[in-house]
């Protein structure tokens, strides 16, 4: 509603209201004084002219445009007739007291200062005339009924102005909150635009003007314009995300969410917009690093797999046909010979068991298999009778507590505990080797342990055995490529959880790694 | 030692697809170490084995092979790619091939199946375990296995 159809209504009102306390005061003073002069045709040109304007303003726009200025001449055509009444009925004080009443009913009903002020200087012109012209009037209680009168319209006007004051603070304190959210808010009526606040306009870049009465269609990217109109459809809009469009025309990530907006009966809604493109930003940013991330990862991994088989073919080559000269021409060679082609078949085999420890290790995909539901107390049985012959030579004492079934890829988890076991004998003191595998329940993960009485790792060396070719030991002490438990760490980071050992040189070590317990299956 | 002869009296006829000159040379070495009689015929890609199978141009007097040793990895034309072009020839689908390659992938053993190779070996990392792979294979298939008859070529 606009500011003009506001004042419409309540000049239209009071018009009416005024209109009607002089028509009744007409047909009362009809009936109280049958003989005293009262012209039917100025007072009926006056009712009519007050109600004639209330009613006119219900049809043309120019009027209600105006009705305040004519609202004012209608005070001043009242005022002036009553004046005349008196007049001719010289100083009646029925007369008095009508008028009276009927101004007082005016005063209160003018709105502003100006009108006021209008108002006193020309009823007091009207009055200090009249009395010049009328002597007789001076005994009359005329002039301190006028000071009354004007006296009260003052204080109308000023409580009335009281309370737009504190409307006006009210409304200021709306405002300021309205327009300091750091969400876009809108108000709309059946999709046309009533209210907006300043985060909005920040947003899109619009002037208030430019939104006011425009349809909320334009300020959405038109790709997205089958589903805002049917959300708007929605009485209530659950948060949902749309592009919006700028004044400058570029595309901006909003989240939308909207409820009915009580206001004036008719039916509006509120809608917030969130500004997301940050968020999203980030978000596809992050998006786009991890896709590189893996990438490069599988880049790594076909390379690994690549470059290992590869060089294997031409070193079976050389280690076929060294082989074939040891074989052959054993006889033709002399010691020192016979030493160099040795030293280069060991070589070799160092180099194949490289390769293919590398081959393994770029085989154990960092994303494993759909998981499916797998016994570790399985696992850990069959890793253990693999791992046979080196039991009965070491005469080992392997034990195994309960152990949890977990969510995950079989190969690579029995890979895992071939790995840890196998390590535990291998690295065993002096004494017979006790190995002893656990599990325990710790919030929603297992932690598993693998822990012998072997020969231990220094704590500062607790990192560096994770890593992938690194070894503590010299190949004649412990034959080895170092690739054991960086293929392990690989096996449980692929499973989403983490290894580490707990360890002092010559005490033995515990290897502990976690599985989640609920991890949902994919397969 | 006499060399082994087929059953039919003559020599086994072998076609060697193999892009590695080493490779190709130690399964020669293999097959003289095993005593067969064999005649080995080699050729380096995919393209020449299916010539040589449809004996085309200048393989228009080879004999047709009692057994293919296919490898895998191959420029042109590699050996998943050959299994598929024989399996579709009605005139060579009975050729017996036994895959020989460098890898163990699961996928490419799997693979290799699927298209009804006959059996796959994996070669070996030292020449002894070569030899012992072409002596092994070389008694299974000339001596056990009664392959699909093969008419020698008229000349």
């Amino acid at each position: 509603m606009t500011e003009v159809e506001r004042e419409a209504r309540l000049y239209r009102g009071l018009l009416l209201v005024v209109g009607a306390i002089y028509l009744v005061w007409w047909l009362a003073v009809e009936a109280i004084l049958p003989h005293a002069f009262n012209p039917f045709l100025s007072r009926a040109l006056v009712v009519l002219f007050i109600f004639g304007i209330a009613g006119a303003s219900f049809v043309s726009t120019l009027i209600r445009r105006h009705l305040r200025l004519l609202w004012v001449a209608g005070l001043w055509l009242i005022t002036a007739h009553y004046y005349y009444l008196f007049y001719e009925n010289a100083g009646d004080v029925n007369w008095v007291v009508g008028a009276f009443i009927t101004v007082t009913a005016i005063c209160f009903g003018l709105l502003s200062r100006v009108s006021l002020i209008s108002y006193s200087v020309f009823a007091g012109a009207l009055s200090i005339g009249l009395v010049i012209l009328v002597p007789s009037l001076r005994q009359s209680v005329f002039l301190p009924g006028l000071a009354t009168v004007l006296l009260q319209a003052n204080i109308g006007l000023q409580s009335r102005l009281g309370v737009l004051r504190s409307l006006a603070i009210s409304n200021a304190h709306f405002q300021l909150l309205f327009n300091s959210t750091f969400e876009g808010i809108l108000v709309h009526e059946q999709g046309r635009i009533v209210q907006v606040n300043d985060a909005l306009l920040r947003m899109l870049g619009f002037s208030r003007a430019d939104l006011i009465d425009r349809d909320v269609l334009e300020i959405a990217h038109p790709d997205d314009h089958v589903v805002l109109i049917e959300k708007l459809k929605l009485e209530v809009m659950a948060p949902f995300e749309i592009r919006g469009v700028r004044k400058d025309g570029s595309a901006v990530h909003v989240e939308v969410q909207g409820k009915p907006f009580a206001r004036a009966s008719r039916r509006s809604q509120l809608v917030t917009l969130q500004d997301i493109s940050e968020p999203k930003r980030q978000a596809a940013a992050l998006r786009q690093s991890n896709e590189a991330l893996e990438r490069s990862n599988i880049d790594l991994q076909r390379f690994a797999s690549v470059a290992s088989h590869d060089l294997q073919t031409p070193l079976r080559s050389i280690g076929s046909f060294v082989d074939l000269m040891q074989s052959t021409y054993d006889k033709q060679l002399d010691a020192q010979g016979r030493d160099w082609l040795l030293r280069t078949s060991e070589s070799v085999k160092q180099l194949q068991t490289l390769i293919r420890d590398l081959l393994a290790y770029s085989r154990v995909d960092a994303r494993p298999r759909p998981f499916q539901k797998v016994s570790m107390g399985e696992i850990v049985g069959r890793a253990v009778s693999l791992l046979d012959a080196a039991v009965q030579e070491s005469s080992a004492q392997i034990s195994v507590g309960e152990l949890p079934e977990v969510l995950g890829d079989a190969s690579q988890l029995g890979q895992l505990m071939l790995n840890l076991v196998g390590n535990a004998l291998k690295y065993r003191g002096n004494a017979a080797p006790r190995i002893h595998v656990a599990a325990e329940s710790k919030g929603n993960e297992w932690i598993f342990s693998v822990r012998d009485n072997g020969i231990g790792i220094a704590p500062r060396h607790h990192e560096r055995v994770f890593e992938i070719f690194k070894r503590l030991h010299d190949a004649k002490e412990y034959p080895g490529t170092g690739i054991g438990l960086a293929i392990c760490r690989r096996v449980v980071g692929g499973h989403g959880g983490r290894i580490w050992v707990e360890s002092e040189s010559g005490e033995g070590s515990v290897f502990y790694f976690t599985m989640a317990k609920n991890m949902v299956s994919e397969g | 030692m006499i060399d082994n002869l087929l059953a039919y009296g003559r020599p086994a006829e072998v076609l060697l697809v193999e892009d590695n000159e080493n490779d190709a040379e130690l399964t020669r070495l293999g097959f003289q170490r095993a005593k067969f009689a064999v005649h080995l015929h080699h050729v380096a890609n995919g393209e020449e084995c299916l010539s040589f199978l449809r004996k085309e141009g200048k393989y228009a007097h080879v004999p047709t092979p009692d057994l293919i040793l296919l490898d895998l990895n191959m420029p042109r034309m590699d050996g998943l790619e050959v299994m598929e072009e024989v399996g579709k020839d009605e005139s060579l689908k009975h050729l017996p091939i036994v895959v020989l390659t460098s890898s163990a992938a699961e996928e490419d053993v799997l693979k290799s199946y699927k298209l009804r190779c006959n059996s796959y070996l994996v070669k070996p990392i030292n020449f002894d375990g070569f030899a012992k792979l072409i002596q092994s294979m070389s008694d299974y298939w000339f001596t056990l296995v009664v392959l699909p008859p093969n008419v020698p070529p008229k000349t």
